[in-house]
């Protein structure tokens, strides 16, 4: 671990040497590493200013408003900071101070020429003037009823940091009409609104988590307007930076975790079951026991556990089937690795088999070597730096707040079982030697309809988290995809899935426009856990039918490459569409010519109402 | 009134490293807007940073006026001699 001071020299180092690539990288690192400096704030605006020198553009560009009635400028620096470091390319809007109402009421205003992607409505106990909780919630539904008018940014409001004074102390608790409590009353019905195209960040549990004297600073209030310490700020933004990051699909989803020292202390291969500590009533037992349950909660919440360790299969599995005392089950991993391969390679084969980036990945091991070395091989995947305590690794590994969600969809609590059926299925589809027959045995139904408002939320999260099954990589805001349902020149669908394993769920959809005499398909994507099923004729057989009933002449499609997609690079080609000969080399379009022959693809899914 | 050069040294030290620039740039007669970076929002920064660094506090009064260098030495250091 290096000290705040040696990191800073290190990237000046880099940066000097115009090594832009590895200065990101090492900051990125850095950050990673030394999580605890995060209550230093002198050194996080020097690394701000030391991003700000490095000359890398990124592709995912991110227009981001800050909005609120107090001084806003270090919260913007270090968001687009944290963001940076994760590959955003962030611009950052700031309204004049006092002006943000004028500005979202005006369809002119430079906020909105701005564009934005996001708009933060950043308000706290200092700039609340209301006195009753339904007041403030009315106005601040005016406030996103008004930027939904005139915008498609997504908006983030934060609730309120209730403050450290109270005037009549404990009591207030259980009194009406004060303003703490009205503040309180403000801060539950805004998490029950669940409303779509907003998310609430809870700026009162950030504060909490500083201490609510060092959280605000009555002086610098007076003084200039900054509702926010100082010292509180890293840690705001890394919230704030994770909660955006969540926003655009990009937070972590598996977590792969060791097992020695990790999930239990002690050896497996010397200790044997019984000699492993693990369970309650001895100290040690007792901060795995802890970290498994903590573990055992984030699986609920849709994030996949997976086993890398170096063990004997059968003894782990005899481990988690026998010790009475182990919180986290066999069934709760959706794969299991334990042999005496380097991790990084084993890590490369999980990659595949779950048809997922290692971006999304979280490393998780005691061990220094292991951690470096997976470090050092896949840029991108997280690894947490663990201490040496166990006791510590639930609260260590919650800072670094890796999995956040910025909405809830119903899917998240069943993903485990999803990706261990894909991981059987997948390995039956490649050992069956007729796989026509298999998918037949499948007994597969899939029911589909337009979009709707039920499943809004899921079809936001899909357009926006799948990257290998799309052929435009076209990403939507929720209040985008609200547009598209009622615009009549456009046709989507989206499509479940359901076989005699498992119901899969909302896993394809399709966005269709009708353009003069053609059908425009606008994007087409799929999960990829239900790749080689043959679903993807299943919709073309839609998107033909569609066609036929509207009377157009054909169909067009179009493949965008984005790095991440290269899987339907043939998609069309693959389906019987024709290449349209192209103009300009990046131009990839293909047609589907209704009045020639066409043939329905073969499928053995049916239809199910 | 001079100030002892241990004193002026480290606030100058903590000024450079809050505003990112180079020590030189950190002139006894410079101050707020006239030392690049030195805005009313950095300043902040850097009155938390010194409050941090020699564990003392400022008031409300004294946080209006250290708009220069010498200013802020002078607090400082009155503020050390009453611990």
């Amino acid at each position: 671990m290096l000290s705040g001071q040696d990191l800073i020299e290190h990237i000046q180092e880099l940066i000097k040497n115009s090594q832009s690539g590895e200065a990101l990288m090492a900051l990125r690192r850095g950050v990673e590493i030394n999580h605890t400096l995060i209550e230093n704030p002198s050194v996080y605006f020097s690394l701000a200013k030391l991003y700000s020198q490095i000359n890398i553009k990124s592709k995912n560009k991110l227009k981001i408003v800050l909005g609120g009635e107090q001084s806003l400028d270090h919260v913007g620096q270090l968001l687009k900071f944290f963001l940076g470091l994760w590959e955003f390319d962030v611009e950052i809007y700031i309204s004049a101070f006092g002006t943000f109402d004028n500005e979202i009421h005006n369809p002119q205003s430079e906020l909105y020429r701005f564009q934005p992607d996001i708009i933060w409505i950043f308000s706290g106990f200092r700039d609340t003037w209301f006195t009753t909780a339904e007041e403030a919630l009315s106005y601040t539904r005016q406030r996103w009823d008004v930027i939904h008018k005139y915008s498609h940014a997504h908006i983030i409001q934060n609730n309120i940091d209730l403050p450290a004074e109270r005037p009549r102390g404990h009591i207030e608790v259980i009194s009406k009409d004060l303003p703490s409590v009205e503040m309180g009353h403000f801060n539950n019905q805004l998490a029950s609104l669940k409303m779509p195209g907003i998310s609430i960040f809870d700026l009162d549990w950030v504060s909490s988590l500083i201490g609510k004297y060092a959280w605000s600073d009555d002086r610098l209030w007076f003084h200039s307007k900054h509702g926010i310490s100082p010292s509180a700020l890293p840690l705001l933004t890394y919230h704030g930076a994770r909660f955006i990051e969540a926003l655009q699909g990009r937070a972590k989803r598996v977590l792969i975790l060791d097992l020695d020292n990790t999930l239990w202390g002690g050896v497996l291969g010397d200790d044997g079951v019984d000699g492993i500590q693990i369970g309650l009533g001895e100290p040690q037992g007792e901060a795995y026991y802890h970290f498994q349950k903590y573990l055992a909660a984030l699986k609920e919440s849709g994030i996949l556990l997976v086993i890398c360790s170096k063990n004997e299969e059968v003894f782990v599995r005899e481990a988690f089937r026998q010790h009475a005392d182990m919180p986290l089950k066999w069934k709760d991993f959706a794969a299991v690795v334990a042999n005496w391969e380097n991790k990084p390679r084993n890590i490369q084969t999980l990659a595949e088999t779950l048809g997922l980036d290692p971006s999304c990945f979280v490393f998780i091991d005691d061990q220094p070597a292991e951690r470096a070395f997976v470090r050092q091989e896949f840029p991108t995947l997280a690894v947490p730096e663990l201490p040496e305590d166990p006791s510590q690794y639930q609260r260590v590994l919650d800072s670094y707040r890796y999995f956040e969600t910025a909405t809830l969809t119903e899917e998240d609590h069943h993903r485990t079982e999803m990706y261990q059926q894909l991981s059987k299925v997948n390995s039956q589809l490649r050992t069956h030697p007729n796989l026509d027959e298999f998918l037949k045995s499948l007994a597969m139904r899939s029911h589909h309809s337009e979009f709707d408002r039920a499943h809004l939320q899921r079809i936001t999260q899909l357009i926006n988290k799948s990257n290998q099954f799309n052929l435009t990589g076209l990403r939507m805001k929720e209040a985008e995809v609200v547009a598209m349902m009622g615009n009549p020149q456009i046709y989507t669908q989206y499509f479940n899935l359901q076989d005699k394993f498992t119901d899969h769920g909302l896993v394809a959809l399709v966005m269709l426009e009708k353009r003069d005499q053609e059908l425009f398909i606008l994007n087409w994507l799929m999960s990829c856990r239900i790749l080689g099923r043959g679903l993807e004729k299943f919709v073309q057989n839609w998107i033909y039918k569609t066609a036929k009933q509207i009377g157009v002449a054909q169909i067009r499609g179009r493949y965008v490459p984005s790095g991440r997609n290269k899987l339907v690079e043939k998609h069309y080609p693959n389906l019987g569409y024709s290449a349209i000969p192209a103009q300009f080399p990046e131009d990839n379009e293909w047609y589907l010519d209704l009045n020639s022959t066409v043939q329905t693809q073969t499928v053995y899914i049916q239809d199910q109402p | 009134m001079t100030s002892t050069p241990d004193v002026s040294q480290q606030v100058r030290r903590i000024l450079a490293d809050e505003l990112g620039i180079n020590i030189s740039y950190v002139t006894d007669s410079g101050g707020l807007r006239s030392i690049k970076g030195w805005t009313s929002l950095t300043h902040v920064r850097i009155i938390t940073g010194l409050e941090k660094y020699f564990q003392i506090t400022f008031s409300n009064s004294e946080l209006v006026e250290m708009t220069t260098v010498q200013k802020i030495t002078h607090a400082v250091e009155k503020k050390l001699g009453q611990k």
